[in-house]
């Protein structure tokens, strides 16, 4: 059975893997027992909107926030045990705290992107990127595009403006945030 | 033989012609005139004849009565003498039987013939017994080439055409479906682990579970993506209302819209 456009399931499922249940879902195909609800199906591969995306990164950036919080609770202790008598709570400046925030969002969403197509907000609220293709992208293209998106947040809101979902990043990178609630992460290059 | 021929003729010839001088000599003899009647000697002679006339049914049938006797006799003590076979072969020689065939069935009507025989013979009675006798069975066999007949009558026949339109094959189905059991041949015959593996790999089995595990979280995921979607919608469309868009926003990819194609033109060439 050749595989619709669209459908990234791993090749590695074998030959007897099926594409029923795909119609009207148009990216992955959904296996008949998909645990995909059925009100959930008609919209599955579309772009997703303005409120699940800003959810989503949301999350991630409160993840990433909860990291920032570790990750200067952590240096502190370490300060604390190796100098107790001297120690102080570290000062750290704006433009740092921008730095290494905006350092940990690139690595998680390239990361994520590169590997499941979907970052802990996006896994939660059930929407994937993928490129024009409808494929996983490759690491150089989820590097360049988490990249964009760290540096130029508001590009996200183009969302609410375009016709079609999406937002500065994907026109320029041609790709999409689609509504996928599958767990199967989509393999690069294929379809 | 010409010389027999010719002496007969002389020898009529010559008692024609004394009887011719002799018989009125003979008829004043016996009958003669100026006698009277019962003193002639006809009288006596007219006697005789009628006496003879009288027993020469008697005489005839004690004759042929002895003569069959003697014939009966005489065979009996020659037939043992005579190779029969021989003589009936050399009769048969002789004959001509194909034209005394010939010449019998021509005068014959045997139509008729066998229309009486027929309705004289109670034929099922006959053809019972001689059923009764011949094995047919074997006979068939043995002077059949049945291979021959089977493939003539199946080369004539539209056994498919025949098989469909006069045979209930529902009925035929069911009576060999209650013979059969199902479950012992699909064991047999089927090959159910790759059946089962195959099942396996086409449902999401992974997913399956995770989702039978977590179906709290799950659950309250589902509610809270199916809102945000609808959340997507209601802000699409007041975005759409407020920039006065008049072509309805369009969120399917590229690959959703080539797939909803492929669908379209696999329906239409069903």
């Amino acid at each position: 059975m050749t595989p619709r456009p669209g459908n990234t399931e791993p090749a590695n499922r074998g030959p007897g893997t099926r594409g029923l249940g795909t119609r009207g879902l148009g990216t992955r195909g959904l296996g008949w027992a998909s645990t995909v609800p059925l009100e959930a199906r008609a919209f599955q591969g579309h772009r997703a909107g303005i409120v699940t995306r800003v959810l989503a990164n949301t999350i991630d950036l409160v993840i990433v926030t909860l990291l920032l919080s570790g990750l200067y609770l952590g240096w502190s202790g370490l300060r604390f045990v190796l100098s107790p008598t001297t120690f102080s709570f570290p000062r750290v400046s704006f433009g740092l705290v921008l730095v290494v925030g905006g350092a940990l969002l690139w690595a998680s969403f390239a990361i994520a992107w590169a590997t499941t197509g979907r970052t802990t907000g996006a896994r939660i609220l059930g929407i994937r990127v993928v490129n024009h293709k409808g494929q996983r992208l490759r690491w150089s293209g989820a590097a360049v595009r988490a990249l964009s998106c760290v540096m130029f947040m508001p590009g996200l809101f183009w969302v609410i403006v375009s016709g079609e979902n999406r937002s500065v990043q994907d026109l320029v990178l041609r790709t999409s945030v689609i509504y996928d609630w599958t767990k199967r992460p989509a393999a690069p290059g294929e379809r | 033989m010409g010389a027999l021929l010719a002496g007969g003729r002389l020898a009529r010839r010559t008692a024609r012609t004394v009887g011719r001088i002799t018989a009125p000599v003979v008829r004043a003899a016996v009958d003669p005139p100026l006698v009277p009647y019962r003193w002639r000697p006809i009288r006596r002679l007219e006697q005789w004849g009628q006496d003879w006339r009288e027993r020469r049914g008697l005489l005839v049938e004690a004759g042929v009565r002895a003569g069959s006797e003697v014939a009966s006799r005489t065979a009996q003590e020659v037939l043992p003498l005579v190779d029969l076979t021989s003589v009936v072969q050399v009769v048969l020689d002789r004959l001509d039987l194909d034209a005394i065939a010939t010449s019998a069935l021509d005068d014959l009507d045997l139509g008729a013939v066998v229309d009486q025989v027929i309705d004289e013979l109670d034929v099922s009675v006959v053809l019972d017994q001689a059923l009764g006798e011949v094995d047919i069975t074997e006979l068939v066999v043995e002077q059949v080439d049945l291979g021959a007949v089977v493939q003539e009558a199946l080369d004539a026949v539209d056994l498919t055409g025949v098989v469909l339109t006069r045979v209930d094959l529902g009925q035929v189905v069911t009576a060999a479906l209650d013979q059969l059991d199902l479950t012992q041949i699909v064991q047999q015959r089927v090959d159910l682990t790759e059946i089962a593996e195959q099942v396996v790999e086409d449902i999401d089995l992974p997913d399956i579970i995770q989702e039978s595990t977590g179906s709290m979280a799950s659950e309250a995921v589902r509610a809270a993506r199916m809102q945000s979607v609808d959340a997507d919608d209601a802000v699409s469309r007041l975005a759409d209302r407020l920039l006065l868009r008049v072509r309805k926003r369009s969120a399917k990819t590229d690959a959703v819209l080539e797939a909803e194609t492929e669908a379209t033109s696999e329906d239409g060439s069903r």
